[in-house]
């Protein structure tokens, strides 16, 4: 196997998955995003954008903080540094791969 | 696949712009300018108007910055947030090198606006390509931002200021009338563009049941 090939199996393949990849890169734009934000950018419904963004959570990447705007209740979701870091490598790792072929 | 995160990030921080609203806002600032340079034009030299426009203009500008910015982040929570999500921006501190950064692009521009009027002292036909300048001044803000965000309508409003520009040399406009005509015009220009994009925006988006911001 080449080296790069090798390099691009060694991506983390959490936030390879496209779904994952894209609530990510939103995530790592900003400081936070609302889960109706996520939700539109990424054109996932209510259950499949719940269930990454639970993913991610639990592999300490993603914040999520349900809280209140008024009376409206409010999901607000964060990249956390491990997550920004990871990203950014990923990033490092995609573009070294794709400068290569 | 590889330039998924790179649309995502271009498109998420280009979300400020989706409703028109900043736009609005800076072209009413615009307007002001130009409202500013008019009554100067009509008003007699060594009068209180003229010294309060010479000295109080900036508090003005100030206060309607501060006035309008505050507008705008309420409307974006009445009318955007509710509809498309709501985001918040990172702010980064500043560091050595964005502090030099920033410091040359001040000295830059102080030495270029002295060349410029050194320029215009000793070279009076220079005169004429003043509306160039003024047109360039549209260009030298929204064609970065274009390029930045992805939005083309940006990219029109940048011609239109280099068209403005043109047209005020070809039928030699200057002085006080380039000032007035170039913020009044340009400023109405980003108003329609603003309005524009925020009826639109309104249109195609909902705040329906089934948006909901829950998981």
């Amino acid at each position: 196997m080449s080296h790069d090939l090798r390099d691009l199996v060694r991506v983390d393949r959490l936030i390879h998955e496209p779904a994952r990849l894209m609530i990510v890169a939103i995530l790592y734009a900003v400081k936070s995003a609302d889960f109706l934000y996520l939700r539109r950018e990424t054109d996932l419904t209510k259950g499949n954008l719940s269930s990454h963004l639970s993913k991610l959570e639990q592999a300490g990447y993603v914040e999520i903080e349900k809280t209140y705007k008024g009376k409206i209740p409010l999901t607000v979701c964060c990249l956390t540094e491990t997550g920004r870091k990871t990203f950014e490598e990923y990033r490092q790792q995609l573009k070294k791969f794709v400068e290569n072929t | 696949m590889s330039d998924l995160p790179e649309r995502a990030i271009r498109r998420t921080r280009s979300y400020w712009y989706i409703d028109g609203l900043a736009e609005i806002n800076f072209g009413f600032l615009l307007i002001l300018l130009g409202l500013k340079f008019f009554v100067q034009t009509s008003t007699p030299p060594g009068s209180k108007l003229e010294n309060l426009l010479n000295y109080g203009f900036l508090v003005i500008v100030i206060g309607f910055v501060f006035t309008t910015s505050w507008l705008v982040r309420v409307a974006k929570e009445r009318f955007t947030y509710p509809r498309t999500g709501f985001i918040s921006y990172r702010r980064k501190p500043m560091d050595l090198r964005a502090w030099v950064f920033t410091v040359l692009i001040a000295l830059a521009s102080i030495l270029v606006g002295s060349v410029l009027y050194a320029l215009f002292q000793v070279w009076q036909s220079a005169l004429d390509w003043l509306p160039i300048f003024q047109g360039f001044f549209g260009v030298a803000i929204f064609l970065p931002l274009a390029y930045l965000n992805g939005l083309r309508r940006f990219y029109l409003l940048a011609a239109f200021s280099a068209l403005l520009g043109i047209l005020f040399a070809l039928v030699e406009v200057t002085g006080w009338s380039l000032m007035v005509l170039y913020y009044g015009l340009f400023g109405g220009g980003l108003v329609v563009s603003g309005g524009i994009t925020l009826w639109t925006y309104m249109t195609q988006t909902s705040t329906t049941q089934e948006e909901s911001n829950e998981p």
